[in-house]
C-alpha cells in the first residue's frame, strides 16, 4: 500500500469508520510517514469545517413557506380516510367481478339465423338480372334459384349481406333470436315494372328478443 | 434533536412528537387514519430536518423548499402503506435523497458547481486575516458540490447529519462497504479542495 491508498483509511479512521484491523495496519504507517501524519491533521481541520454546517438552520419564514405549500399540495388532493376507500374498493370489486361472470356464462341458446324472406314469386325485369349479374358476379336473372316449396324463397344475396351484416353485431339481448325480413309490398302492375327499371326495395330486418316489449328494427336500402 | 435522539427515532424506539404529548407510532396511526392534524404534526416535527438535508444535498435554497414539499406531499400519498410501528425518519431520508436525485438531475446543468466555477473573488486572501466562520462553510459547500451525488448523500447523511454508516446504508439502500467508499472519497476530496483554497490564499 503507498500513502494514497492510506489516505483513505486516514479518512475512515478520523470518525471512527475504519474497523480496527485496518486501524493498526494505518497506525503503524502513520509512525513511520510524517506526509500521512500531517494529511491526518489537514483532514482534522477539513472534517471540522463540514461538521460546521449542522449548526447551520432554516429560517423560520423559509419553513412556513414549505408547510404552506405542502399543506395547499395536500388540499388539492383531498382524499376520502382510509374506510371510505376500503369501501369503494369492495364496492368496486364486486361490480367487476359480477360484469366478468355475466359476459362469461352468458351465451345465446340458438345461433342466429339467416332470414328467410316469405313473398310471392315476382317476375324478374332484365334490367334486374344485370344488376344482380353486376353485383352477383355472374348470376343472371335465369340463374336466379326457383321458387322454393310454399312459396319460399332463399334471402337474395343482397338480403344475405344485410342479414350478415346485423349477425356481425354485438347480439345483445337475442336470445330465441327470430330474424323476419320482409320485403316491402312490390307493385302489383307487371306493366309498369317492364316500363321502368325498379328501384332498390329497402329490406326491413326484424329481432326478436326475449323480452316482448324490446323489437329491433333495421332497414336497409 | 441530539444524536441520541436521532439514534432514537432511526431505531423506531417511542420518541414523542413536539408539543403533541403523544410518541410519534401514535401520531402515525392517527395521521393513517386520516386524521390531518396528526399529519400536521408529522411535518411540523420532521419539516426542518427534511429541508435543511435537501439544502445540502442540492445547494439551492428553492430547489430544497420545492424537495421538502415534495417530499411531504409523497408521504401523504403513501400514508397508507405505512407501518405505524416502524420509524418515520428513515423513509423520510431516504425520500429526500430520491427526491433531491431526481431534481439534481433535472436541474444538473445548473446545479452542478465544479471547482472551477466557485466564485473565488468573494473569498478573503489576506492571509494576515483568518477567514470567518461563514466563509468557511461557503468553502465546503462549494467542496461538497463538487462530490458525486452518492458520495454526497453519504458525506451529508453521515457528517454532517450525524448518522451511524449502518443507518447511512440503509437509508441509501447499499452496503456499509460501499458506503464507507463513498464517505473515504468524499473526505479526501473536501480535504484537497480547502488544501488548493489556502494555496491560493498564500
Amino acid at each position: 500500500m503507498n500513502c494514497l491508498d492510506f489516505e483513505k483509511l486516514i479518512a475512515l479512521d478520523i470518525e471512527g469508520d475504519l474497523p480496527e484491523l485496518k486501524a493498526e495496519k494505518l497506525g503503524a504507517h502513520l509512525k513511520a510517514c510524517r506526509n500521512c501524519r500531517e494529511f491526518k491533521d489537514e483532514l482534522r481541520a477539513s472534517q471540522a469545517m463540514l461538521k460546521s454546517l449542522a449548526e447551520e438552520s432554516a429560517e423560520e419564514a423559509v419553513l412556513e413557506e414549505v408547510r404552506g405549500r405542502v399543506l395547499e399540495g395536500i388540499a388539492a388532493e383531498a382524499k376520502p380516510p382510509r374506510f371510505l376507500a376500503w369501501r369503494f374498493a369492495v364496492g368496486a370489486a364486486l361490480v367487476t367481478t359480477a360484469i366478468v361472470a355475466a359476459v362469461t356464462l352468458w351465451r345465446p341458446r340458438t345461433p342466429l339465423q339467416v332470414a328467410r324472406i316469405s313473398q310471392p314469386p315476382m317476375q324478374e325485369h332484365p334490367d334486374v338480372g344485370t344488376r344482380q349479374r353486376g353485383q352477383d358476379g355472374g348470376a343472371t336473372a335465369s340463374e336466379t334459384p326457383a321458387p322454393q316449396r310454399g312459396g319460399e324463397k332463399q334471402a337474395s344475396p343482397e338480403v344475405t349481406r344485410a342479414a350478415s351484416k346485423a349477425s356481425e353485431r354485438p347480439p345483445a339481448r337475442t336470445e330465441k333470436a327470430e330474424h323476419v325480413v320482409r320485403r316491402q309490398k312490390q307493385s302489383q302492375a307487371p306493366l309498369a315494372a317492364h316500363l321502368e327499371p325498379p328501384q332498390p326495395e329497402p329490406l326491413t330486418v326484424k329481432f326478436m328478443t326475449d323480452d316482448p316489449n324490446v323489437v329491433i328494427y333495421w332497414q336497409v336500402d | 434533536m441530539e444524536s441520541n435522539e436521532l439514534a432514537l427515532a432511526m431505531s423506531g424506539s417511542a420518541l414523542e412528537v413536539e408539543g403533541s404529548g403523544k410518541t410519534e407510532e401514535q401520531v402515525l396511526k392517527r395521521a393513517i387514519a386520516g386524521d390531518r392534524l396528526a399529519f400536521d404534526q408529522i411535518v411540523l416535527q420532521y419539516e426542518r430536518r427534511v429541508l435543511i438535508t435537501a439544502w445540502r444535498l442540492l445547494g439551492s435554497k428553492e430547489d430544497s423548499q420545492d424537495a421538502a414539499q415534495e417530499v411531504f406531499l409523497r408521504l401523504y400519498r403513501y400514508l397508507d402503506h405505512f407501518d405505524e410501528k416502524r420509524p418515520l425518519l428513515p423513509w423520510l431520508y431516504r425520500m429526500t435523497v430520491n427526491v433531491c436525485h431526481d431534481l439534481y438531475r433535472k436541474r444538473r446543468q445548473d446545479s452542478t458547481l465544479a471547482a472551477a466555477e466557485v466564485d473565488w473573488t468573494t473569498l478573503t486572501y489576506d492571509p494576515g486575516v483568518e477567514i470567518t466562520r461563514s466563509e468557511q462553510r461557503r468553502i465546503i459547500k462549494a467542496a461538497i458540490k463538487t462530490l458525486t451525488e452518492k458520495e454526497r448523500a453519504a458525506v451529508v447523511l453521515r457528517d454532517i447529519e450525524g448518522l451511524t454508516t449502518k443507518d447511512v446504508a440503509g437509508v441509501l439502500g447499499s452496503s456499509e462497504t460501499t458506503v464507507r467508499s463513498q464517505i473515504s472519497m468524499a473526505r479526501v476530496k473536501i480535504r484537497k479542495f480547502v488544501d488548493r483554497f489556502e494555496k491560493r490564499r498564500l
